[in-house]
């Protein structure tokens, strides 16, 4: 008994000992969570005193390219850093719940660069954070933002994250308190996840080989995290800031670095039951566009906290530079010696030289490091320099002056918008300036300037009648384009170190596109988007150079209209912006039925949407966690006309990126070799007619499909296929042709496009009636190609392609009509029955002589009687025309009915042997297996440089030559068509 | 407490009274409950109702799968325990450690521990040895000694309870418990107090002296959820010889927390060799 007694009164001991708790962790109700990095004094000076409000409509809101406050949200500011906290009714992208930092920008203000900063513990969507209450609080030097909550998947989890502002700082201090209180132990890290998206900042971080080289996710998962001293990430972009983000309370941040998004904090540990993790940082930003502002702010807490003393590097870089282009010039500072193997050294910082050409970094004392300087994405002077306990002076690096290009373009002899390429010339130019921006984002050749941000961009400029760039020395061709229906010019051009070229470019408008047809390109990004840098400057300037007459402005999950770059062109005068959305799903959920992994609805582009300029998402509504049919009915409730409107189902068949689905027909695992179930059945494919319980709107009410997108329509065949396999169902939905373009460099905006057949011109547009000629299919798409078919019906009526059926006249003929600009090769003319190529023609094709003139348009003119066409009897039919390359070799390895993967080794069989692997295999997966590896699709192979091909390619990277028309629908039974089956006729 | 007792000898079924419950022919064969349970430190696992002086050796695996919840639970584990009478026959103590315990936790990012795990230890007093029944009540506490799988909060548990043992006939015997158990953290974060109940009982099948077959029926309430667990266990005993034993035992839990109701897959297997020396440890070293 005296044994218990003593066991229960050491209990009560320890208890009592733990009854002082400094965290908010036992509390039910508010409390206040203890200040952040309390131990980190920093010295600084300026800014004001710190404040914390909620934003009311009308308030100033911080600018720049991702900046999304809204009224509700939670504004900190001292001056020197302004952040936003969104409202927890607020909630963007992955995030359920608002309470996460949604924008953050510097004592500029205009420079918001941050897609969204959330918190979690893992990767599954019950692992991120549910905030259900928000406190503010301020006091002498300080002004707070409290949140309260619980994981999304298990309410016993309790979460309390404080961000802290104080004077002057150039940053927040923020801590998050997490506990278990479930019965079972979990497996957390306790991350903060930056958004980046791709297309937006670069993350960095020091490692043995890292700094912007990071190997992001590996397998296993959990051998992903590394530990790094800080992390960095720049925008490099103007506006645009630099971010970073250093630990408090331990020595190290444990994380892992994608293009999509970082994730850094605590590492993975087994959380038993009642164990609890406290993660205290300091998020802080600078503004401008290279690192080493942010990186000397980070070492500088580094030091105040863990005595890590820094000393200054300076030098000088001298060349003939255009100053402030990372591109030209950019300084890498790593530790390590002139031996050390690049990849065993430790980059520790980047900077872009001053005006003057001078630099100055901040890195960690006693250490030796190498200093270079990066040139178009090539290291052009290094120098070594050991950095103990006192600045160094590293001197000059000296910079061969670099060429330059003047180009002027005309259009119809008037200085205007172009789109100019520059390629190497030849392979030993072509090998000499290939790069990458800071080893991320595209591989460009040469790398005129970040593949992300504006002009000039990668291996491009968009040009307004003239414009000069430096570029590295070798052997170019220089392309300019004003889009599908003008002529490209050519020069070729040899520059050494030093020299200067120009050139003159003459474009030709071409009277392609037939009378009463408007070019429209249905699915169009800029920086409003989260995976965008563009600024709208250059993207509505990217407009006017693709002579684009209407297009959708369909950014993610925000509405946004562009009218200050359109009226800063002038561009309302050329073009009809139909501002809209792209809804993307982020927030993973059971949706189909029988499904282990939690999936979302794909991509949905939507137009138009009322734009409201500090509204919440700008207009859009929020798109997580329905069905599509649900979805629908918020476009309506934001204001979307559903009777004049248009709903486009995006990318069909993509794949899944970052684990979340881009078309809803593959996420819901549609076989194209059986009919889609018409009730819903508890499967997957039932759930594509099916409308939602309590929606206004099934999950097939979209008006039309995209089945061309993007500049190397690498999908083509996947999203063609499943359109035919609607078609031949008898659910018609028109087809479209667009680009998806993110910026100047991803996709070329307009290439491809739709050519809709309609009575309105730009100057009186009734955008209703436009849509109804949309909805009504009266379209094609198209990269190059003009395909006009008509026939005649019963009556005797002409028709062209729609999406009304109708009977075909007796002994109607199919008329066809191809034309193109010289330079987009057509070889074939393919003639589609039912969804199988019943014709193809390609010797009565003309071919003009000189892809750079203006004569040789029409391709093919020519009937073919409809009997000879169509099957025998009396079932609906339907026929398509395509016109271009031909179609390149596919298979379908999963039996799916939708091709999956290209001849990727060229044998002309496409196999298991032309899957793109992890980890190679020896022999053939079984037959069909639906869980076997699959792709690429690839791409066709590139024609030589003075192959007729090769122009089409330089102005339309990685493409081939394709255009399709909408259907002609033959209702032959008179019973209203039904389709032709999935088997014929 | 009495009048417990008094109830579960109401409720006890035909005893034979030739044998005593604690009476055996193969001293080192395991008796009574089964060794195995799903709580760190093996809370709440009943303990014998006859005292006796041993050293065991083994380990214990045990597996939480929820594929549908992408979850996972794996625990292995090299233990180690000794009794000892307290001078007096009827007074036992003893401590059951985890001298190495490996865990891992798969989910969508996986974590593992490999280190030292809990340590319990208590004493059993048998109140009641005779005609062929025995009652002992026993007390535990579990102490969180692993490093550095319990960071910020360290869990003290402990559990109180009554097991009894009753012979059947010759071949047969069963035993019955009820348990109290409770647990918080220690520590600058929320104590979380919690409390339960568990009772069962089984039947001991000895076809030979040297080897028996035991199923239990094992349930609990409260502790983490209403119905915490419904059980059933299995176990085979051998003698191997008169101071060695062994005992391989199994859990499979059928409703409750992470059962099979639930859809996971749960299962907890434990096997444990023990040299009991003639005349205790005193004589026998």
């Amino acid at each position: 008994m005296r044994f218990w007694i003593a066991g229960w009164w050491m209990v009560v001991a320890l208890a009592l000992a733990s009854c002082s708790p400094d965290n908010c962790l036992s509390a039910d109700g508010d409390c206040t969570v203890p200040t952040p990095c309390a131990e980190l004094e920093l010295a600084c000076a300026g800014g004001v005193e710190p404040t914390v409000r909620v934003l009311a409509s009308g308030d100033p809101i911080p600018g720049g390219i991702d900046a999304l406050a809204s009224p509700g949200d939670v504004v900190l500011d001292n001056g020197v850093v302004t952040a936003v906290i969104d409202a927890l009714d607020h909630p963007h992208y992955v995030a359920p719940t608002g309470g996460n930092l949604i924008d953050l920008t510097s004592a500029a203000r205009n420079d918001d660069s941050l897609t969204h900063l959330f918190h979690g513990v893992g990767l599954l969507p019950d692992d991120t954070i549910v905030y259900d209450r928000l406190t503010t609080e301020s006091g002498p030097g300080f002004a707070a933002v409290q949140v309260f909550g619980s994981l999304a998947g298990f309410e016993r989890v309790r979460v309390a994250t404080r961000y802290e502002l104080r004077g002057c700082e150039p940053g927040i201090r923020v801590r998050t308190e997490i506990a278990n209180l479930t019965t079972e132990p979990r497996s957390w890290s306790l991350v903060d996840a930056w958004y980046w998206s791709g297309r937006e900042a670069l993350p960095f971080a020091p490692g043995v080989g890292r700094g912007f080289e990071q190997p992001g996710l590996v397998d296993t998962v959990e051998d992903s995290w590394e530990d790094m001293p800080f992390m960095a990430a720049a925008a490099h972009v103007d506006p645009g800031a630099t971010y970073f983000e250093v630990a408090c309370d331990r020595p190290a941040l444990s994380g892992w670095h994608t293009e999509q998004l970082s994730a850094v904090g605590l590492p993975p540990r087994i959380v038993q039951p009642r164990d609890f993790e406290i993660f205290e940082r300091f998020i802080g930003v600078t503004g401008g566009r290279g690192l080493a502002p942010a990186v000397d702010q980070a070492l500088g807490i580094r030091d105040a906290l863990f005595d890590e003393p820094t000393v200054e590097l300076r030098g000088r870089v001298t060349g003939e530079l255009v100053f402030g282009d990372e591109a030209r010039a950019t300084v890498l500072v790593e530790e390590g010696t002139l031996a050390t193997p690049p990849e065993e050294r430790t980059p520790w910082t980047q900077v872009t030289p001053r005006v003057d050409g001078s630099f100055d970094v901040r890195v960690p004392a006693s250490r030796s490091y190498v200093v270079t300087v990066r040139s178009f994405g090539r290291d052009e002077a290094q120098v070594e320099a050991r950095a103990m306990l006192d600045d160094v002076d590293v001197g000059t690096l000296a910079l061969a002056p670099a060429p330059g290009l003047d180009v002027s373009v005309t259009v119809d002899g008037v200085a205007d918008w172009a789109m100019v390429f520059v390629h190497p010339a030849d392979d030993a130019t072509d090998a000499d300036v290939r790069a990458h921006f800071f080893g991320g984002f595209y591989e460009c050749a040469p790398l005129l300037g970040s593949s992300t941000g504006g002009s000039p961009a990668c291996d491009r400029i968009l040009v307004n009648g003239s414009d000069s760039v430096a570029l590295p020395p070798g052997r170019y061709d220089v392309f300019a384009t004003a889009g599908l229906f003008a002529t490209v010019a050519r020069d070729t051009i040899t520059v050494a170190s030093g020299e200067r070229a120009a050139v003159s470019l003459a474009l030709e408008r071409l009277p392609v596109a037939p009378a009463g047809t408007l070019g429209a390109d249905f699915h169009v990004h800029g920086g409003a988007s989260f995976d965008s840098t563009v600024p709208d400057f250059d993207r509505v300037a990217a407009w006017l150079a693709a002579n684009i007459d209407v297009l959708a402005a369909t950014d993610h999950d925000v509405v946004w209209d562009y009218a200050n770059a359109r009226a800063a062109l002038g561009a309302d005068d050329r073009l009809r912006v139909l501002v809209g959305l792209e809804a993307t799903g982020h927030i993973l959920f059971d949706l189909t039925p029988g499904h282990d992994i939690p999936q979302v609805i794909g991509h949905w582009n939507v137009w138009p949407l009322p734009f409201e300029v500090d509204g919440a998402y700008r207009g859009a509504p929020w798109d997580e966690l329905v069905e599509p049919g649900a979805l629908f009915d918020r476009f309506v409730d934001a204001g979307w006309p559903r009777d004049t409107g248009v709903i486009q189902l995006n990318h069909p068949w993509s794949p899944a990126q970052f684990g979340r689905d881009l078309g809803f027909p593959r996420a819901v695992g549609v076989d194209a070799r059986v009919p889609l179930p018409r009730e819903y059945d508890g499967t997957g494919p039932s759930l594509v007619l099916r409308t939602p319980d309590g929606a206004g709107f099934g999950n097939a009410d979209y008006h039309t499909q995209e089945v061309m997108n993007g500049t190397a329509n690498e999908d083509l065949q996947p999203f063609r296929a499943y359109w035919f396999y609607l078609l031949n169902q008898g659910i018609v939905r028109a087809g479209t042709g667009n680009s998806d373009s993110h910026g100047l460099v991803d996709n070329l905006l307009g290439t491809p496009r739709t050519l809709v057949w309609t009575d309105q011109v730009l100057g009186s547009f009734d955008d209703a009636a436009f849509n109804a000629d949309v909805r009504a299919g009266h379209m094609i798409g198209t990269n190059g190609p003009v395909i006009e078919i008509a026939t005649t019906d019963a009556s005797g009526g002409a028709r062209t392609p729609s999406v009304e059926a109708f009977a075909p006249g007796p002994g109607a003929l199919l008329s066809i009509r191809v034309s193109a600009a010289p330079w987009v090769p057509v070889d074939e003319v393919r003639i589609v029955v039912n969804g199988r190529v019943a014709r193809t023609l390609q010797a009565e094709l003309s071919h003009p002589v000189d892809p750079f003139g203006v004569d040789g348009l029409v391709r093919f003119e020519g009937d073919v009687a409809l009997s000879e066409l169509l099957p025998d009897g009396t079932a609906d039919a339907w026929i398509v025309v395509e016109a271009g390359e031909a179609l390149p070799l596919t298979g379908d390895l999963n039996c799916d009915g939708i091709p999956d993967t290209g001849d990727i080794d060229g044998d002309g069989v496409v196999d298991w042997r032309d899957v793109e692997r992890d980890d190679p295999i020896d022999a053939a997966p079984e037959l069909c297996d639906p869980d076997q590896e699959i792709g690429p699709l690839g791409h066709p192979p590139e024609p030589a440089r003075d192959a007729p091909g090769y122009v089409f390619l330089a102005v339309t990277p990685e493409g081939y030559p394709f255009a399709f028309t909408n259907p002609l629908l033959f209702d032959r039974d008179g019973g209203g068509f039904s389709g032709p089956g999935l088997e014929g006729p | 407490m009495r009048a417990l007792l008094l109830a579960l000898l109401t409720l006890a079924p035909s005893l034979a009274a030739a044998q005593g419950a604690c009476d055996t022919d193969l001293p080192a064969r395991p008796v009574g409950p089964l060794q195995v349970g799903e709580l760190d430190g093996f809370l709440a696992v009943p303990h014998r109702a006859c005292p006796r002086e041993e050293v065991a050796l083994g380990g214990d695996v045990l597996l939480v799968a929820d594929t549908a919840d992408l979850y996972g639970n794996l625990h292995v584990n090299g233990r180690g325990r000794l009794s000892a009478l307290l001078g007096d026959p009827r007074v036992e103590a003893f401590v059951s450690w985890e001298a190495v315990r490996y865990q891992a936790l798969l989910s969508a990012v996986s974590s593992s521990y490999l280190g030292l795990g809990y340590l319990s230890w208590g004493a059993s007093g048998q109140l009641e040895e005779r005609e062929g029944r025995a009652f002992a009540l026993t007390g535990r506490m579990v102490l969180p000694t692993t490093t550095g799988l319990d960071q910020s909060s360290q869990p003290l548990a402990m559990d109180l309870g009554v097991t009894g043992a009753f012979v059947l006939n010759e071949n047969f015997r069963a035993h019955i418990w009820l348990t109290l158990l409770g647990s918080l953290g220690i520590g600058a974060g929320p104590a979380d107090p919690r409390g339960g109940v568990r009772f069962g009982g089984g039947l001991d099948w000895r076809p030979f002296e040297w080897l028996s077959f035991v199923a239990e029926v094992q349930s609990g309430f409260f502790y983490r959820a209403l119905l915490d667990v419904l059980a059933v266990n299995a176990g085979v005993r051998l003698a191997l010889g008169p101071e060695v034993g062994v005992e391989l035992a199994a859990a499979l839990p059928l409703f409750g927390e992470r059962a099979f109701d639930d859809g996971a897959l749960p299962l907890g297997a434990s096997l444990m060799v023990s040299w009991r020396p003639p005349g205790g440890f005193v004589a026998g070293l």
